[in-house]
């Protein structure tokens, strides 16, 4: 807990000193997000989870000036995997974007640097309309967020907007040990109204960060990772197709290549309440036989006030689905409230 | 890998149907037809407060409701429906059109007034005329006597806006143009303020909306072109920005009422009467 408060104190302590130096008078924004759940899990081996989690807490900071825009976000963490400790806590967003760079202004685009959400696939724009992940993070194929370096514009007559940058690779809750860097770019077309397609691609050539120092490394973690999202909009309901592939090293009885499709729809029913839906589908290696899993995700949500949300969600998890005995099913049932501040 | 395609083939036609049918609504969904709401930009709050009240005059039994909370609040709203008219003292952002469009949203914005804004000095002050590279100079702190620009040779005292008011965002955006404002600024609340700084102090350079100007001040040609609402409609004054209206597609029933009675000769005298400059 003492952690937790130094942590906090030289955040926000850092960021006035930031906001001071930047410009004279900044505007400053402290918000966030407070995440309470209730899980109640079985699988077919008849184990059982019954769990209350405040789950996650972000601290939000948000410094617009002239010439920049700073964000931080304190991700305070309650994960079964903490013993000892009640909440951990990362820095999940340290980023400054940088608006009026010389050349870079006129064209309207802006660079990013620090610690910031990877542009690629549904991972940074995933709201979480249900309680799961994004199909991507879900899947573990790409950490939300990263330190780097990105640049981003628009396409002319608002067409689209791209992200490019290099980045860790080694995600935001490791601190960089890795030679090589991962690239990521993402394009965001949309056509027509009521239309987007967005193309995103990362990649970690996996090679010399084998090694660190002269001892193998257990840092590798990207290759190659592909998406292409098709999502519609038309009040009043919304949605995506996304496809993915992962390639990765080869190995005995392995490819190394990994594919996933993914669904969702969602439905506002009336101005406070609304139905969501999503179904995935993931063979993690195509050679090897029975490692297929499957997701289907349900819930309501329910705007209790403007600033509390009631999320009622239902999920079945199939693992090992491809023939031979029987998958094993895992069935949650989560009820849990969105707090804004 | 067959059944991978098969899957993203059908789930992408169906999405490709979904995003392109027309928004509809539940029924029990629909909106009542005498409510309007309108929020955002609290530049244009005074005109669609005063807007608003003379309407309901007019139309008996009709409700509009109006918030504010600045530009990108109102367009926020259009986006997700919160709010039939989003008010912007900006145009909409490549960003934030990217993200209507992806939502089926198809924001129009409706101008309805001019928000100029003029550059006023001391009655004694010899000059007539100043570039915006002068304006943004002088306003930034690099320039900080008048004899750099012929005006005589005091101190140049810069009075401003506070930085929460729209005056200042447009004078930000207009002419400072990424350049931080001097240290020493007399920072003031109003307009008023600002006229009172300006004809009390000898130096004074200041800015102010075109209805506050005075005879006791002397207003300067900005790039050769004098602060009218003349200049200001015919765009030749280029110290001045559009006030909107935002909504999702073509206004329709209420809504174009309402608007169609901000632009019509009434409605523009309420445009006059809060300080902006009528579009008509």
């Amino acid at each position: 807990m003492r952690n937790v408060l130094r942590i906090t104190a030289a955040a926000v302590l850092s960021l006035a000193i930031s906001a001071g130096v930047f410009a004279a008078e900044p505007e400053t924004k402290v918000y966030g997000y407070n995440w309470f759940r209730y899980t109640l899990g079985y699988d077919n081996a008849k184990e059982k989870t019954s769990a209350f989690e405040v789950k996650r807490t972000y601290v939000r900071v948000k410094t617009t000036g002239e010439g920049y825009e700073g964000a931080l976000t304190l991700d305070y963490e309650n994960s079964a995997a903490q013993t000892g400790v009640n909440f951990g806590t990362w820095v999940k967003n340290a980023y400054v974007d940088l608006k009026s760079l010389p050349l870079l202004v006129d064209a309207g685009m802006t660079v990013r640097v620090g610690l910031q959400g990877v542009p690629f696939g549904t991972i940074d724009t995933w709201e979480y309309p249900l309680i799961e992940k994004a199909p991507e993070d879900k899947l573990k194929l790409v950490d939300s967020a990263d330190y780097g370096v990105t640049l981003r514009g628009y396409l002319p007559m608002a067409l689209g907007n791209f992200e490019a940058g290099i980045l860790s690779g080694s995600g935001y809750k490791k601190a960089e040990a890795n030679l090589d860097k991962s690239v990521v770019a993402s394009l965001n077309i949309v056509p027509i109204t009521g239309i987007y397609v967005r193309g995103s691609y990362l990649g970690h050539q996996i090679g010399e960060d084998q090694q660190v120092n002269g001892q193998p490394s257990s840092l590798a973690k990207y290759a190659d990772r592909k998406s292409v999202v098709l999502g519609f909009g038309s009040s009043p309901i919304s949605g995506f197709v996304e496809a993915l592939e992962s390639k990765d090293q080869k190995s005995s009885g392995k490819s190394g290549i990994g594919q996933a499709l993914a669904a969702y729809l969602g439905v506002e029913i009336i101005d406070a309440i609304s139905a969501h839906a999503m179904y995935m589908t993931s063979n993690p290696d195509t050679l090897r036989v029975r490692d297929e899993k499957n997701l289907y995700a349900i819930g309501v949500n329910y705007d209790v006030t403007e600033k509390v949300m009631l999320q009622l969600n239902y999920q079945m998890e199939q693992d090992k689905v491809g023939g031979g005995s029987s998958p094993v099913t895992t069935n949650l049932w989560m009820a849990q409230t969105k707090w804004s501040w | 890998m067959k059944k991978f395609f098969k899957m993203a083939v059908a789930l992408s036609v169906m999405a490709l149907a979904a995003g392109s049918a027309s928004a509809w609504n539940w029924p029990w969904a629909a909106k009542s037809e005498n409510k309007i709401s309108l929020t955002g930009s609290t530049t244009v709050l005074p005109i669609a407060q005063k807007a608003a009240e003379e309407f309901m005059k007019i139309n008996k039994g009709v409700e509009v409701s109006v918030k504010g909370g600045g530009s990108g609040v109102g367009i926020a709203a259009i986006i997700d429906g919160s709010a039939d008219i989003g008010n912007a003292s900006r145009a909409i952002k490549a960003k934030e059109i990217i993200n209507a469009k992806s939502k089926g949203i198809n924001p129009v914005g409706n101008e309805v007034a001019k928000d100029g804004i003029a550059m006023v000095v001391h009655k004694s002050n010899p000059i007539d005329a100043i570039t915006l590279d002068q304006l943004r100079d002088i306003f930034s702190g690099r320039i900080t006597n008048w004899s750099k620009i012929g005006g005589g040779s005091g101190k140049i005292v810069a009075v401003s806006r506070d930085t929460t008011s729209g005056t200042y965002e447009v004078f930000g955006e207009l002419v400072l143009r990424g350049a931080k404002l001097r240290d020493d600024a007399i920072m003031t609340v109003s307009n008023r303020e600002v006229a009172e700084n300006v004809k009390n102090t000898e130096g004074a350079i200041g800015y102010l909306g075109l209805a506050f100007l005075s005879d006791e001040m002397k207003v300067l040609k900005v790039e050769g072109v004098m602060a009218t609402e003349a200049n200001v409609i015919n765009g030749t004054y280029k110290v001045a920005r559009p006030l909107y209206m935002y909504t999702n597609g073509e206004p329709s029933g209420l809504v174009k009422q309402f608007i169609d009675y901000v632009v019509s000769s009434e409605g523009q005298k309420i445009v006059k009467e809060v300080g902006y400059v009528p579009v008509k």
